[in-house]
């Protein structure tokens, strides 16, 4: 006993396990009551009957500090980060469906940090360490997996972009590896190396990225958010934001005016329709993404694989479904479902890159309305309304910025004005010609 | 997804290119003014602000595979269901429309035709 106990101080064993004990155990204890061995055990012999749930259906206080409009990732994260990192508990969180019924729940669940411009690069690393750790943050298995994103090149020019990229990453402390034409042979064979039109040359790989199981990342920032007092109250549709004097001071909602003295926006996709519910108007278009799920086969993909020639994006859920997308279908839309031309491309895609692929069954596809910006880039910023504040314009990378975003955009609320990380998001930024055109598209969203 | 283009008939989307909102009014700033804020305002508004309307979409399209006429297309966003007639942007003389093409080379064979174009499109009011 004498030997454990040295063994325990001399590896400073001890003061980890005290230090691991203040940080963790209020969050486990709670979690502990809920579920262990023996509620598990007890369960079984009830039918599964008397879980509780995981967080209140509270009815809406006439009002709050801050009212977060939309129940998506970016919202509910902002509302775990505003009590935790600001001490604001005093916040609603109001969602028009059921929480995590948007875009959240129908990405294709890739992570990654791999950005070119300096505007995006420092805010999309902070978003993936804060992946890294979130799971022991929020206590919920949210299934991240940092399993590497690898980009294929297909051309000698392709390379030297891909090159640049990689050291942009370097510069701003992000992995980052290009890999030659035998590297990548090395960790996916299968691919198609030798197509007549494409031929595979090399990858930029990301291993730090990833995919996260995405409907876990709503429900354990919600149930975080709630047990520090958050109130989210679901079913509740925003219909209008009482303005007075240039000063928000509450929303008119599904469920009665709910009075606020900070109104944050979260709701992607409708960004527009709710912005001008204030009289804004914004540098966004919404356009239809689609996704789609293959028949479940055994362990095929290791990775996440995207095709450099086209918009093609392909990895396997752990249930063995290969989850793989496209681009958009390019006309605006809020119609959560897309047309067959996108079908067929993406299905060309999927062969043009891996031919193995073309006789599994296809089992379902969906759509997501994207915030689609006039630079491709997002916005985390104050507005013109005083106590209105915008988080917009994700296009379709908004998932794997979802804990950045919500980080960012409680600083943003709570300190009234932005964190360093996301400075560049700024509402304003077409106005003075401070674009962050990843794609150097410009001003044409579908492209993006 | 089909148009009914008014010159060639009901054909599939992917005969067409669509461009976005047709609404957006292009500035008209003769070249010698000098870019006041108020001049520059109207060009970010134009260049960037979107109505982006969760229903009836005005928008153009351009009939690539067919007989190469830029269309407004009057469509509702939240079912795709197209309403109302489709005309040629030149032939509604739409000054939104006109304006919108007048940024575009109109499939130009040279950019020099493309130019000419530019300057005939407003006045090519009447069908």
């Amino acid at each position: 006993m004498d030997k454990i106990a040295a063994f325990i101080e001399t590896t400073g064993g001890l003061s980890a396990l005290l230090s691991y004990q203040r940080t963790y155990v209020p969050e486990l204890k709670r979690d502990t009551v809920r579920y262990s061995v023996f509620s598990i055990i007890g369960q079984a012999f009830r039918g599964q009957q008397d879980w509780k749930p995981v967080w209140r259906e509270p009815t809406p206080k006439p009002s709050y500090d801050v009212v977060i409009v939309g129940g998506g990732g970016h919202g509910l994260a902002t509302a775990y980060y505003l009590a935790k990192n600001h001490d604001l508990t005093n916040v609603a969180v109001v969602e028009k469906s059921y929480l995590g019924s948007g875009n959240v729940g129908r990405n294709t669940t890739i992570i990654r940090s791999n950005y070119l411009l300096p505007g995006n690069t420092p805010f999309y690393e902070h978003s993936l360490k804060l992946w890294e750790g979130l799971e022991q943050d929020i206590n919920y298995n949210a299934m991240i997996s940092q399993r590497g994103v690898l980009n294929l090149y297909h051309s000698d020019s392709q390379r030297d972009a891909y090159a640049r990229r990689g050291n942009a990453m370097l510069l701003n402390g992000v992995d980052a590896d290009l890999l030659d034409r035998d590297a990548v042979r090395s960790l996916y064979p299968f691919l198609d190396f030798d197509s007549a039109r494409f031929p595979i040359h090399g990858g930029l790989l990301q291993k730090r990225g990833g995919s996260v199981r995405h409907d876990a990342v709503a429900w354990g920032y919600a149930r975080a958010a709630d047990s520090r007092g958050v109130d989210l109250i679901q079913n509740c549709e925003v219909s209008g934001i009482r303005v007075v004097d240039g000063q928000a001071i509450g929303v008119e909602t599904s469920k009665g005016f709910i009075g606020a003295k900070k109104i944050g926006l979260a709701a992607a996709g409708n960004s527009s329709r709710v912005a001008a519910m204030a009289g804004l108007k914004l540098p966004i278009e919404s356009h239809v993404l689609q996704a789609f799920v293959s028949e479940g086969v055994k362990p095929l993909i290791p990775g996440v694989i995207t095709f450099g020639a086209g918009h093609f994006y392909i990895s396997q859920s752990n249930k063995g479904g290969l989850v793989f997308g496209g681009g958009l279908d390019g006309y605006n839309s809020y119609a959560q479902r897309g047309n067959l031309p996108i079908v067929e491309d993406v299905a060309e895609e999927a062969m043009a890159l891996m031919p193995m692929v073309g006789r599994l069954r296809l089992v379902r596809s969906w759509g997501g309305v994207m915030d689609m910006s006039m630079d491709g880039s997002p916005i985390i910023d104050r507005t013109p309304i005083e106590g209105l504040y915008l988080n917009a314009g994700w296009c379709y990378g908004g998932f794997k910025a979802t804990p950045a975003s919500g980080w960012c955009f409680a600083h943003t609320i709570a300190r009234d004005e932005p964190h360093a990380l996301n400075a560049a998001f700024r509402l304003d930024r077409f106005r003075t010609g401070h674009l962050i055109d990843e794609k150097g598209a410009g001003a044409q969203p579908n492209l993006h | 997804m089909r148009i009914t283009c008014p010159h060639c008939g009901a054909r599939d989307v992917q005969e067409f290119v669509v461009l976005g909102d047709a609404m957006p009014v292009r500035p008209q700033t003769p070249v010698e003014q000098p870019l006041d804020e108020a001049t520059m305002s109207g060009w970010h508004d134009y260049v960037y602000l979107r109505e982006n309307p969760a229903g009836a979409h005005r928008e153009l399209w351009y009939h690539q595979a067919g007989c190469r006429q830029w269309l407004v297309v009057t469509r509702d966003v939240r079912t795709h269901e197209i309403s109302g007639p489709i005309v040629h942007a030149s032939a509604q003389g739409l000054s939104q429309g006109s304006s919108v093409l007048a940024t575009l080379p109109v499939s130009p064979p040279s950019p020099l035709e493309g130019e000419e174009q530019r300057i005939e499109l407003p006045r090519e009011a009447t069908p």
